[in-house]
């Protein structure tokens, strides 16, 4: 079991332990200013607990400005300028951010301005092997239908992403009202319960 | 994560579709939308009603274009510039074996966001979403979502023109682009420079920002309006071919 090949899987249905996003980059000169999304928070409340911290969802870049934008609540983006030395985690580089993947990041203050120290985009996380399921077997199972398939296909996005666009017959389960809401889970506990999300990168 | 959750629950057979919704849509499988989200983003999204004109007239969703299924491949020239424009196709039910076909055909032309209408028409009656009757549209017209604090180009225009003394056009590009030629009245900080230079500007006034393409006029729009400035910004392409000859287009 614990052998078994691990691979890389998206948030944030399989949103994980706070920890990964802990470990980030020493904040700056302390001024206690935490601008974070509230999305964020549900599972990462220790941003609240850091300083000189943005998070939210990426919005945009400019190259000419050497800035970014982060969407910290509906209406409200912070600006924030970015050098050679800014760091980037969990994706190639700045180029590979794209609206709307989630980022954490830290910031010193110079002046009036802003400056971006480490950006940290939320990571994939790991999932075995053996419960990997690939599109055409989901395919397969949704043709049939949930009863003759015999699964139960959830939707972990926030209502917004479903409403949009979901997979036929899925369920939407946003990942933190989980615990609430596991009475829309099969009673029988050996049934098929299949999770999918944004699966951003 | 959920998949864990569920197991810890007692849940034995628990999978994970890790690529999720993009790969789905990559693959050429229809995904759903709800009335809800149609009802929020309407105006702004293109709804195709695919059970053609006659059915429409009976009653059709507000705004929705009338082009029958097997309609929709030929009218391609039609279909907006933008692929990330929605578009929403429905039919009487929730018929989406026979819209899968069409949804995968507008996706393969590049559209990011196609969805077919969860319970089609008459789930969007059950659920109190806005009908019309009798006139009916074949032409399909799509206009963005704007951007909060999003001003339109003709109103962008008339600034210019007019000059009016509440507000400042305010061009955040460079100065290198701005030796090219500047929109008559602008003044120009550059948006790397602008929280450094909040204090140039009257807050008194509203400030309309504009740059290259949008990008950073948007952002210059946030800078000024975290720092308490009265502000909207232009979210269009704009050319300055001279300065007072120039244009501005979505």
């Amino acid at each position: 079991m614990i052998a078994r090949a691990l691979r890389r899987v998206a948030w944030p249905a399989l949103a994980l332990a706070a920890g990964a996003m802990a470990a980030l980059a020493p904040a700056g000169p302390a001024s206690a200013e935490v601008m974070a999304d509230k999305k964020c928070l549900k599972c990462h409340a220790e941003i609240n607990k850091m300083d000189n911290v943005v998070a939210g969802d990426f919005q945009s870049r400019s190259g000419k400005a050497k800035s970014i934008s982060v969407m910290v609540a509906p209406g409200k983006n912070i600006i924030l300028k970015f050098t050679p030395q800014t760091t980037v985690e969990n994706v190639p580089d700045l180029k590979a951010l794209k609206k709307p993947i989630p980022v954490r990041v830290s910031y010193v203050k110079q002046g009036s301005d802003l400056v971006a120290t480490a950006i940290v985009a939320k990571p994939k996380i790991k999932v075995p092997d053996s419960q990997m399921m690939e599109v055409k077997e989901l395919a397969a199972l949704v043709a049939k239908g949930p009863d003759k398939g015999g699964y139960t296909l959830v939707d972990s996005r926030p209502p917004i992403r479903f409403n949009e666009g979901n997979i036929p017959t899925s369920i939407n389960i946003p990942f933190p009202k989980m615990p609430d809401m596991m009475g829309k889970l099969p009673k029988d506990k050996s049934q098929l319960v299949i999770f999918y999300c944004q699966g951003f990168r | 994560m959920a998949a864990r959750l569920a197991e810890k629950k007692g849940y034995t057979n628990v999978k994970v579709f890790h690529a999720g919704i993009p790969a789905w849509k990559k693959a050429g499988h229809p995904v759903l939308t709800t009335s809800d989200f149609v009802k929020k983003r309407l105006g702004y999204i293109v709804v195709i009603d695919t059970r053609g004109v006659e059915a429409a007239k009976k009653g059709h969703v507000q705004g929705a274009v009338a082009i029958a299924k097997d309609k929709i491949i030929a009218e391609r020239e039609q279909f907006p510039l933008d692929r990330k424009a929605y578009i929403i196709l429905y039919s009487g039910g929730t018929d989406l074996d026979s819209l899968k076909d069409i949804s995968k055909a507008v996706g393969s032309w590049g559209y990011q966001n196609v969805a077919v209408l969860k319970g089609g028409y008459d789930g969007w009656v059950k659920n109190n979403g806005p009908i019309q009757r009798d006139m009916v549209s074949t032409k399909i017209f799509y206009l963005p979502r704007p951007h909060p604090g999003e001003i339109t180009g003709d109103e962008f225009m008339n600034i210019v023109r007019n000059q009016p003394k509440g507000k400042i056009i305010l061009d955040v590009r460079t100065r290198a682009e701005t030796a090219g030629g500047t929109v008559p009245g602008a003044k120009n900080i550059p948006v790397d420079e602008l929280s450094a230079r909040l204090g140039e500007l009257p807050k008194d006034k509203e400030i309309v920002t504009h740059c290259r393409t949008g990008l950073r006029a948007e952002m210059g729009y946030n800078i000024l309006r975290n720092g308490g400035y009265n502000s909207r910004f232009l979210n269009d392409k704009v050319e300055i071919l001279q300065s007072k000859v120039f244009c501005c287009y979505k």
